[in-house]
């Protein structure tokens, strides 16, 4: 295991009870200073995994590493920063006192206190006993807690789960704030888009294994031009006689087509040339969302059994 | 360094979750209420109207500062200690419930440092406490003695201090059996009806059979209860059942093995504690 990397596991598993397998050997690499987004739906393992990297879970199977440190040692706790699903704080004290709290625990100065409260917006409401916290501040109070020891690794579960659109607006906007510079942080989520908007690579965990693992480009696979013209069945002939395309597929009175999208002009006009009459000929990009669906159903049908996809 | 040991941070952040939570200061209040209440309001009824029941007649000494040390003792090991347990029930179960645990272990002190830091700060509020009851039950007991007019003489400094100590032990003794019954449970809700069960039903139960059922009685010498109130029994002059309210009906053991008796469930509860808390997965 090198320095290169804030993260890596290796064959990491959980295993709960003889059918409990919340995590099965899943191997990562989280570069340093990059944003990885770790997506999957509920119940797929990713809390279980962040549990795991920060200590709170001791793996059945595996080994880890966070910041070349074994997992929630006090050396590798130092430089990590964490949310794990809701932020749990003592109701009786204020924002401000928990946090106080956890910087003595953590060994970090109280006059961190300030500049954390006002990093997450919270700087008003810092005297307010914690239990009269909306949802949105009490998120808030955990990403500030989690930023107290100005972390070199951030790890972040759902950030936004369980808040209103608007909560999940202005936590995705603190989270993008924070994947500024050279912190490298470590995303899970359930939501595709926002994994998409943030992240520089992705790992897809799904029933406890990662299935896929790569940067946007590198999952959506290459782009795709979306052609509809008429009569159909000319410019599919034509289509198919044409070395640089690489791979066509017929649906729904349309043809995808696979190839290097600087010859579209080109296209155009071999198939206008042809007597085709082009009524579309537009870019596609696969959302991350259809390449998880893809996934799945490659999963179910096999094609991607006991192996990572690397894009 | 050994990583066990607590850090002054952590240990200040225990000390201050002590101090801000009411719940605490509700216990003291309690404790240092029912002191007064069945150490000194009950009995100086029962001395003054003379209706003491046959067992339960006050002598006056009892009531003045010369006898507080005695006095006062004997609620360590019952009413004092259940507040005690309860105490360590709502310390550790509390973290499990609010899930304060998870998010303090991931700041990074360790889990048996965190322990340490939190029986530490434990201990400490364990002296406030048990200083407060005696404070409480010296004031009281001067208050009687003006009231009555009686000379003002208190027991020797080296009684006093005995008293304490061995209140603040028996104090910490069902404070760890709390904390134990709380991490075990990873909750307040079942740990506090079990330890209260335990502790006001079980234990008198079996002691009762125990005069009639030899197995018994040689089960409940190893009892909380009976190690608790035979460590006191020279202060109090305690060895047979004295009646009254709280009073203890035996058996007793030798003062100084209870003494080893509590210090090795003091140990041993506070040993499991640590093996569970760093071998369980915090979920």
């Amino acid at each position: 295991m090198t320095m290169d990397f804030a993260i890596e596991t290796d064959g990491l598993t959980k295993r709960y009870s003889e059918h409990i397998l919340a995590v099965d050997g899943v191997t990562l690499r989280v570069r340093r200073g990059e944003v990885y987004g770790f997506v999957g739906p509920n119940g797929a393992g990713k809390t279980t995994t962040m549990r795991m990297l920060v200590g709170l879970i001791r793996p059945s199977a595996g080994q880890a590493r966070v910041l070349g440190k074994p997992p929630g040692s006090p050396d590798s706790l130092a430089r990590v920063g964490a949310m794990i699903e809701a932020p749990g704080f003592y109701p009786f004290l204020s924002g401000r006192d928990n946090l106080r709290v956890m910087a003595r625990h953590a060994g970090v100065p109280e006059k961190r206190l300030d500049a954390v409260l006002e990093q997450v917006g919270l700087a008003d409401r810092a005297g307010d006993p914690f239990g009269t916290y909306s949802m949105g501040m009490k998120q808030r109070l955990g990403l500030a807690a989690a930023l107290l020891k100005d972390p070199e690794l951030l790890i972040l579960d759902e950030p936004t789960s369980g808040l209103d659109p608007e909560g999940i607006a202005e936590m995705r906007d603190f989270v993008r704030q924070l994947t500024q510079g050279e912190r490298t942080v470590f995303l899970s989520s359930h939501l595709m888009t926002e994994v998409e908007q943030i992240c520089d690579r992705i790992g897809i965990i799904r029933r406890g294994r990662l299935v896929a693992e790569g940067t946007l480009d590198e999952l959506r696979g290459q782009p795709e031009l979306h052609l509809r013209a008429t009569p159909i069945d000319r410019a599919r002939r034509m289509v198919e006689s044409l070395p640089y395309v690489e791979r066509l597929i017929a649906d729904d009175g349309k043809l995808v087509l696979t190839m290097d999208l600087q010859r579209a002009g080109e296209l155009n006009r071999q198939l206008v040339s042809a007597d085709v009459e082009v009524t579309e000929l537009t870019p596609a990009r696969t959302s991350l969302e259809e390449v998880y669906f893809d996934l799945v159903q490659a999963e179910q049908a096999g094609d991607v059994e006991g192996d990572t996809y690397r894009g | 360094m050994w990583r066990g040991i607590p850090t002054v941070g952590s240990l200040s952040a225990e000390l201050l979750l002590l101090r801000r939570r009411a719940a605490n200061w509700i216990l003291l209040a309690i404790a240092v209420l029912l002191t007064l209440f069945f150490a000194y309001v009950l009995p100086y009824y029962a001395y003054v109207s003379d209706s003491g029941a046959p067992g339960f007649r006050t002598e006056l000494s009892a009531l003045l500062p010369e006898g507080f040390v005695a006095t006062l003792a004997s609620g360590f090991p019952f009413y004092i200690g259940i507040l005690g347990l309860i105490l360590g029930v709502l310390v550790f179960g509390s973290e499990y419930g609010w899930a304060t645990l998870k998010t303090t272990l991931m700041q990074r002190p360790g889990r048996i440092r965190w322990l340490l830091a939190k029986l530490g700060a434990l201990a400490i509020a364990l002296v406030v406490a048990t200083v407060a009851v005696y404070a409480a039950g010296a004031l009281f007991s001067v208050g009687v003695a003006l009231w009555e007019g009686a000379a003002i003489s208190w027991p020797s400094a080296g009684e006093i201090l005995r008293g304490m100590g061995a209140g603040w032990l028996i104090l910490a003794l069902w404070t760890l059996l709390g904390v134990l019954l709380a991490v075990l449970s990873r909750g307040t809700a079942l740990a506090l009806g079990l330890g209260i069960m335990y502790g006001l039903v079980v234990e008198g139960l079996v002691s009762g059979f125990g005069n009639s059922i030899a197995l018994l009685h040689d089960l409940s010498l190893a009892f909380l209860r009976t190690n608790a109130y035979s460590l006191v029994a020279p202060l109090t002059g305690q060895s047979s059942d004295a009646g009254g309210p709280g009073a203890f009906s035996g058996p007793f053991v030798d003062p100084w093995q209870a003494l080893v008796v509590i210090a090795g469930y003091i140990v041993l509860f506070g040993g499991i504690s640590a093996l569970l808390l760093y071998r369980r997965d915090v979920t």
